[in-house]
């Protein structure tokens, strides 16, 4: 077996002995310029398959030949004609350029079949980073396609997120991290490291990386980044001298960008997950209140319609039997709404809406427990433009209904009970005022707590110390407030500050147009 | 007062079914229960009652489907009882065809309001449209676009006079929004309950005696705008 670097030699070698055997043997027959003809094929055919060092000796072992063999006087150096010289001359240049012009063009081809094989791996890089299902399949596709492509000095290559680094990283790596904070921060910082195999590490700009050569048991950490975060790593270990200038350089610096590409598809689909679970969770929510609030409120309703026909054929106690499941409806409707204020996705929509319009729903929804109280309602003067501001309307209405059942409930008969609108800075005031016994300094707080023992103090014992809590976690999800002061005079004020805004269709057009395009 | 010959109650809770029967009795010659879907579809077919009373939670089908059905093979009003709150909920119901609901636990009294609301208005619809439609003092006549309040013109924009116009044919009936805009705007693109806010709030401007108490022009919280003329 001949050594792979002897080969062109030995070629060059063989096809001048065959030729000047051959030529010698018919030198009868042919003149010096067949020969030096079939010399100049023998140079360009030597200089294609070995390059240019075999072709130029080549030549010139070719022009000595051709001077020895071939030309008056044969078997001799001597040269006896001028035009002889010439011939001799014109060949050794005729081979040197041709064997020029061969082994450019030679090496050329070989560049651009480098270069076409480079481009076609950086585009495999790409392809692989789609073909896999799971960002996880994608990363091992990408890092087995760079050990492949970096050949066998390349003894290990693994890409994984970070700082989570989800024990994909190899322990040599994790080693030298957790042993040198600075080596952990510069990653993070986003420079890269080199970890030689006794664990020392040094780091250096990822842009340097073609400037790097790895030895055996070296391992480059280079930072995967989206736009300055650092998102995850990429480590090559090498099992033998790795030099990264060129190509391998640039396909380590291109896998970057594509493990970039991946761990930035996997936190996204991550995400989406997510999402879809607390989806799911918040739908099977809904679906259990639902039922429970069905299975609470139908034998409600029953025993509401059987009390009212016994109130109506003279039943006595029928009226207070009424009431009680009045009062049981109203808890469970609190209760059930503590539960959906907690599901995840309950989002409330605020959106522009008119203070009278929300007051004017209040009214209607009170009227039925005035019971001999009046409900006052003073709105600003204001020519043309309603009063308004940007809330959940049914939310802002169930405030402002508990707020006003409260206070009803603490004023006597004959009484009234104020509700008022105006704008208080950037906000839209709504407050609720009673002449009612107020509340203790030390309660001012507590009475917003889910049930908290106040109620059992309340006149009416069967508050459990819902509403507030709900109202105030209400007007919370809409970038509000809901504040407690004493009334000037005995009594209390609640007051519901909600973002101010204008009633205009104009104010909302960038807005509608895109609910529009979202709907 | 008997404002109808027959009126059908779906409910599959016997009880309940007997005492809104008792109550509706007041109000009909006859009471027809059912207990399920199937039975109200089939009691329709066979002797079209003149107003359904539909409990959504029955055994046998989904509420609304009954609600969807029961529409398709007639034109009188259905009266649901709904135990869910959920505004959603409503706008679907009024979509599939509910002419009113009522939310569980409820009060006989509130629900035989629905019911004669419901047959007052099936009454004015089987009549001829009318030239001039009467709200307490005011007075639209319908066929030169005009709102008079005690004999003094109101100025209404087009889209305010619209909005009244199709809220004063149905009355006593909850519009969605989206049934709402559709018929004055003519389009379903846009952000219907924005344009009703502000459209809304300047009609009332206009015609209520005090905007912030409306009596006329009703927001049903969530779900859209009632007409409700005066007793």
């Amino acid at each position: 077996v001949i050594p792979r670097a002897w080969r062109p030699w030995l070629l060059g070698l063989g096809a001048l002995v065959v030729t000047t055997v051959a030529l010698r043997l018919a030198r009868d027959g042919v003149n010096q310029a067949h020969a030096t003809l079939l010399y100049l094929l023998v140079v360009l055919a030597v200089s294609a398959k070995g390059g240019r060092g075999v072709g130029l000796t080549t030549a010139a072992v070719a022009s000595v030949l051709i001077d020895y063999f071939f030309q008056v006087p044969y078997d001799d150096f001597d040269v006896a004609r001028t035009v002889d010289v010439l011939a001799l001359l014109a060949f050794m240049t005729t081979a040197l350029v041709a064997t020029h012009l061969v082994t450019t063009a030679r090496a050329e081809a070989a560049e651009a079949r480098r270069r076409t094989a480079e481009a076609w791996t950086l585009a495999r890089l790409g392809a692989e980073t789609l073909r896999h299902a799971s960002p996880d399949a994608a990363l091992d596709g990408l890092a087995s396609l760079a050990e492949r492509t970096l050949g066998a000095a390349c003894a290990r290559c693994v890409l994984c997120g970070w700082p989570a680094i989800g024990g994909r990283a190899p322990d040599d790596v994790l080693a030298a991290l957790r042993a040198e904070r600075r080596l952990a921060d510069a990653l993070a910082a986003g420079r890269a490291l080199v970890v030689a195999a006794n664990g020392a590490g040094g780091t250096f700009e990822p842009t340097a990386i073609e400037r790097l050569s790895l030895t055996a048991g070296e391992t480059v950490v280079l930072p995967l980044r989206v736009e300055r975060r650092v998102v995850g790593l990429l480590t090559v270990r090498a099992a033998d001298a790795l030099p990264l200038a060129g190509a391998p350089g640039r396909l380590l610096t291109a896998l970057a960008h594509y493990g970039a590409l991946v761990l930035e598809w996997r936190r996204a689909s991550d995400e989406a997950a997510r999402e879809a679970a607390l989806g799911e969770a918040g739908r099977l929510r809904e679906v259990v209140l639902a039922s429970l609030s069905h299975d609470l409120r139908t034998p409600l309703a029953t025993i509401t319609a059987l009390a009212q026909d016994a109130a109506g054929h003279g039943d006595a106690t029928a009226p207070a039997i009424v009431e009680q499941a009045g009062r049981l409806a109203r808890l469970v409707e609190n209760v059930l709404d503590l539960a959906r204020l907690g599901a995840p996705g309950v989002r409330l929509d605020p959106a522009v809406n008119a203070a009278e319009d929300v007051i004017g729903a209040v009214v209607r929804q009170t009227r039925g427990v005035l019971d001999g109280r009046a409900l006052r309602v003073t709105l600003p003067d204001d020519d043309d433009e309603p009063l308004a501001g940007r809330f959940d309307f049914v939310a802002t209405l169930r405030i402002l209904g508990n707020l006003v059942e409260n206070a009803l409930r603490v004023t006597p008969r004959g009484a009234e009970v104020e509700l008022s609108a105006g704008v208080d800075g950037e906000h839209l005031a709504l407050a609720v005022a009673d002449r009612g016994p107020g509340i203790a300094p030390g309660d001012r707080e507590v009475i917003f707590r889910p049930f908290h023992r106040l109620g059992e103090r309340a006149p009416d014992g069967t508050r459990l110390g819902l509403g507030l809590a709900i109202a105030r976690h209400l007007a919370e999800a809409q970038q509000g407030t809901l504040s407690y002061a004493a009334r000037a005079g005995g009594g209390s004020v609640f007051t519901l500050r909600l973002p101010h805004a204008r009633l205009t269709i104009d104010a909302e057009a960038s807005e509608s147009s895109e609910a529009s395009l979202r709907g | 007062m008997q404002l109808a010959d027959r009126i059908l109650v779906v409910d599959d809770d016997a009880q309940l079914r007997r005492s809104i029967a008792q109550g509706l009795r007041d109000v009909a010659r006859s009471v027809v229960e059912a207990g399920t879907g199937g039975e109200a579809i089939a009691h329709v077919e066979r002797e079209p009652p003149e107003l359904v009373v539909l409990d959504l939670g029955l055994p046998d089908l989904d509420g609304f489907e009954v609600c969807r059905t029961l529409r398709e093979r007639t034109v009188v009003p259905i009266v649901v009882l709904s135990a869910r709150h959920g505004e959603r909920e409503k706008v679907r119901l009024l979509e599939a065809g509910a002419d009113d609901y009522v939310t569980k636990p409820f009060s006989l009294t509130e629900l035989l309001a629905r019911v004669q609301a419901q047959l007052r208005r099936a009454v004015f619809y089987v009549q001829a449209t009318p030239k001039t439609i009467a709200l307490g003092d005011l007075t639209l006549d319908l066929a030169r676009r005009t709102v008079t309040r005690g004999g003094a013109a109101v100025h209404l924009t087009p889209v305010e006079w619209s909005l009244l116009r199709v809220l004063a044919m149905q009355p006593g009936r909850t519009l969605t929004h989206q049934q709402l805009f559709h018929a004055v705007w003519g389009r379903t693109y846009g952000d219907a309950k924005l344009h009703l806010r502000v459209h809304v709030t300047h009609l009332r401007r206009k015609i209520e005696a005090r905007p912030a108490e409306p009596t006329l022009i009703v927001t049903e919280p969530g779900v859209g705008y009632r007409c409700e003329p005066p007793a």
